[in-house]
């Protein structure tokens, strides 16, 4: 129990210790989002409904500490105040709207790669020197070594736009209503293959290495020769024997990954103007939109440091030797 | 000659019907949707015309403007007014509505939607969609019957009539109980224009049809059931969707687009770029060695600007060939006399470029290959563009070579947005490329934008350095008379005084993105059919452009 509480303890601190920067770093940078708006507008935009937007926006400037004490206060309240480059809407409207996608996005890639790369990874130590422990490795890892948007431009670019038989944007197919029928699940699933495959193709080589190399070690070890002399089956000794062992580091593993997973998923929804996160936060930056911004990267924070949290308590659960 | 006989009559029973028949001559059946690209990160339920929030989709859609300013025919094209005029003394007007104007939920719209629509700028600033109360310009507004409404001026003015096609016409009915109008999301649109009707609001997709108490139905219009916007992120999806024909209407930089959106179906893949405002390089005149006027002339006369256009810009933009400060979206207003005078300064000419340099006293006196001020002091000075604006940085990257070509020593400076905005309204600039404002209602406007000394320090085009109280007194006489001829002989002595003086360096006009997707929708303007300006992201030509559109 203690356990579980210091390490409470320690996600508050790094919590309050993201916030703390979240609301110094944007404000570090130089101009203003207004000016950044109307740079935007390209002489669009007259003079004159620029200072009206000033106004309109509060750019009144405060002292530094008064401003810090007005955010921690919205935070905990979920009042992130009006995104900028869609003004007056709420920023917390706007997420509420925008992280389910990108979790069901990032949630099923990274499961099915984590499960997929487990699978290979595991038989390929069993069976070493075959030929999916000497090609599989190899080959994904060349695969995501491509950066990643490259990945995605390129699948983008045969399957959505020259064969056509993918989609090009949005999260399902815009002139079906928004229900629980099959018909708007299916566009949904159908719009998400592109997506989704991309952001496996440039995962699952991590996890195939882990989980090989990390199985390797535990096949050496005694109790692996003891299992064998009792004579239980191979598929016993290799998912209750050597799995559960080789596991333990793979969970780290996945929980630091999901900051990567985050960064992933900005390139892949940008691409696929998949209406996540990824895509607002990015479109957020160029806007200078300070409010959708800071509650992105608090929002992604918190979902490195949940995921991390979890992957304690698995750890917990999969090594007795913690629970002193 | 008996057929140039039968088209004469044609014509004549043509006009004779113009009430009822298309300005074309042709009339289409009613039903389709449009789909268009907008760019932005969410749809929302908001069709405020005050916020801006999705201006693009209200704007010439919903709200009838009173009329629209068609400046490619240079005509006006009447909306829900019939005729304005002017008083003798220019010190008001009177607007005459049609009648039997309703808007879309049956209500009369009348005179006093006007002078409350009108009134709210008085009353709070940020719905001053006209700008003229914050300048002072209108004193009062008032209804003097069902159909008439009359403005008073607070000084002379004859070119008032440029700024209200801007007003929102909205009803007092509904937004009189509004609160705070500034917030108000109007979400169940009443409206007068052709599209009024919300039927679908989704993050990605926004879909709004017919009015059913259009005042112009009765002439057929619209021709289109429904617009459907579509919500993208970027340049590049919108390439993609009109590729695929998943959009009709585009207003965006599709790159190498002969080859990815024409070639794969030329019959209906189109585009048409005709000219929009005029990009320039300002030259801070306080300093040398901008100071001297030989300096610029010989600035002007090295650029080679149709090879900048093709190798900077993709060919796109038209390249200026004269230097008096209109481009070619004004060519209506050209004066051939006065441009004739200054032509030579826009034609490649690096030989007498130099032979005017070394003839100022320009010369290499420590022979490093660049030359030297007259009074031996160094030339190297930077040009300001905006970091990230490719084409324009490629531009004065150009600009710079073809300089080092006469043996002046220029750098492009990319810098950040704030930097190169107050740089360019304080005059702290060197030199600096940016548009201009010669894509307005009037060319008066782009003289006003480039000399007034009212301006300086709010617009990024005038704090050159070069001002006179005549210039002044000659754009203020302009705005306050109505005489065409005087308005005519004004613009001459305007341009004269920028061909003279030479401020800044014309390059090219920008081109107005446009492409169109024939496939489904037909009636599109284009180069041989050019009856407006294509510009979606102004209500105005959108209004006109969209009233032609018709499903095939």
């Amino acid at each position: 129990m203690s356990f579980v509480l210091r390490r409470f303890a320690f996600y508050f601190v790094a919590i309050m210790v993201a916030i703390t920067f979240n609301f110094i770093m944007p404000r570090m940078m130089p101009g203003d989002p207004v000016d950044a708006l109307f740079a935007s507008a390209q002489g669009r935009m007259s003079l004159e409904t620029l200072a009206a937007y000033k106004e309109m926006l509060g750019f009144v400037d405060g002292p530094l500490h008064e401003q810090y004490f007005i955010y921690l206060k919205s935070i905990f309240t979920w009042d992130l105040g009006p995104s900028i480059m869609l003004y007056p809407l709420p920023v917390s409207d706007l997420l509420a709207v925008k992280v389910p996608w990108t979790v069901g996005l990032a949630g099923m890639s990274t499961f099915i790669s984590v499960f997929i790369g487990l699978l290979i990874g595991t038989y390929a130590s069993y069976h070493r020197a075959g030929f999916v422990d000497r090609f599989m490795p190899g080959f994904w890892a060349f695969v995501g070594a491509m950066p990643q948007p490259v990945t995605a431009l390129y699948i983008f670019f045969i399957f959505a736009l020259t064969w056509k038989v993918f989609p090009l944007s949005y999260g399902a197919n815009p002139d079906i209503d928004p229900s629980y029928s099959w018909e708007y699940l299916s566009s949904i699933l159908y719009h998400a293959v592109l997506p989704i495959s991309s952001m496996i193709l440039g995962g699952i080589g991590a996890w195939i290495f882990n989980m090989r190399n990390a199985m390797i070690n535990v096949l050496g070890e005694d109790y692996i020769t003891m299992a064998k002399a009792k004579g239980l089956s191979n598929g016993r000794i290799m998912s209750h024997y050597a799995a559960r062992n080789a596991l333990l580091p793979v969970v780290t593993a996945v929980s630091m990954q999901i900051g990567f997973i985050m960064a992933g998923a900005i390139f892949i929804e940008t691409v696929y103007n998949y209406p996540g996160v990824g895509l607002l936060l990015f479109k957020a930056l160029g806007a200078r939109d300070y409010p959708t911004m800071q509650a992105c990267f608090l929002l992604i924070v918190v979902f490195v440091l949940v995921a991390n949290f979890i992957a304690d308590l698995l750890n917990l659960w999969l090594d007795p030797r913690l629970r002193k | 000659m008996k057929k140039l006989g039968l088209t004469i009559a044609v014509s004549a029973i043509a006009a004779g019907m113009a009430l009822s028949a298309h300005a074309d001559g042709h009339k289409h059946a009613q039903g389709g949707t449009l789909t268009v690209p907008i760019i932005t990160q969410t749809f929302v339920d908001d069709f405020n015309p005050y916020t801006g929030a999705q201006g693009d989709m209200v704007g010439g859609t919903m709200y009838e403007p009173l009329w629209a300013v068609n400046a490619m025919q240079g005509e006006i094209n009447w909306r829900l007014a019939s005729g304005f005029t002017y008083d003798d003394d220019l010190m008001g007007l009177t607007i005459k509505l049609k009648d039997g104007l309703t808007w879309s939920d049956g209500e009369t719209l009348d005179a006093d939607d006007v002078v409350y629509s009108l009134n709210l700028g008085n009353e709070d600033a940020k719905l001053d969609a006209t700008g003229q109360w914050s300048s002072g310009k209108f004193v009062s507004v008032e209804a003097v019957d069902a159909t008439t409404v009359y403005i008073k001026f607070g000084a002379k003015d004859g070119t008032i009539d440029w700024h209200l096609p801007r007003l929102h016409v909205v009803p007092q009915h509904i937004f009189s109980s509004v609160e705070d109008i500034s917030t108000f999301s109007n979400s169940n649109p009443v409206g007068s224009g052709p599209m009024t009707e919300v039927t679908q609001v989704r993050d990605n997709q926004i879909e709004i049809c017919r009015n059913p108490n259009y005042y112009k139905a009765d002439q057929g219009l619209p021709y289109l059931d429904c617009i459907k916007f579509r919500q993208y992120t970027d340049n590049s999806q919108i390439q993609a969707a009109l590729i695929n024909d998943e959009i009709d209407w585009g207003s965006n930089f599709i790159a190498d687009i002969e080859k990815t959106y024409v070639a794969p179906n030329p019959e209906n893949h189109g585009f048409w770029y005709p000219a929009n405002d005029l990009i320039n390089i300002y030259l801070n005149t306080r300093e040398a060695p901008f100071s001297d006027i030989n300096f610029r002339k010989a600035f002007s006369m090295s650029l080679d600007r149709p090879m900048i256009v093709d190798l900077a810009a993709y060919g796109y933009p038209t390249p200026e060939s004269h230097v008096t400060g209109l481009g070619e979206f004004f060519k209506t207003h050209f004066n051939d006399e006065v441009n004739a005078k200054y032509d030579y300064l826009a034609e490649y000419n690096p030989e007498a470029a130099m032979a005017l340099l070394d003839e100022a006293g320009y010369k290499d006196v420590d022979g490093d290959g660049f030359l030297e001020n007259p009074d031996g002091s160094a030339i190297n000075f930077d040009i300001h563009v905006v970091n990230g604006w490719t084409d324009w940085v490629q531009t004065v990257q150009m600009v710079s070579e073809y300089l080092a070509e006469i043996g002046i020593k220029a750098n492009t400076k990319t810098v950040d947005w704030s930097v190169y905005d107050s740089a360019l309204k304080e005059g702290t600039y060197q030199a600096s490329i940016n548009w201009s404002k010669t894509n307005a209602e009037d060319p008066i406007q782009a003289y006003q934008d480039y000399f007034h000394t009212s301006r300086q320090g709010n617009s990024w085009h005038t704090n050159h350095g070069i001002s006179s109280p005549a210039v002044d007194e000659l754009i203020d006489e302009y705005t306050a008379t109505s005489d065409a001829d005087r308005r005519k002989a004004i613009l001459a002595e305007l341009m004269d005084f920028t061909g003279e003086n030479l401020a800044f360096v014309p390059l090219f006009s920008n081109p107005t993105w446009y492409q169109y997707n024939a496939t489904r929708i037909g009636g599109w303007p284009t180069a041989d059919n050019p009856f407006v300006q294509p510009v979606f992201y102004d209500s105005s030509r959108k209004l006109i452009t969209f009233e032609q559109l018709y499903a095939k």
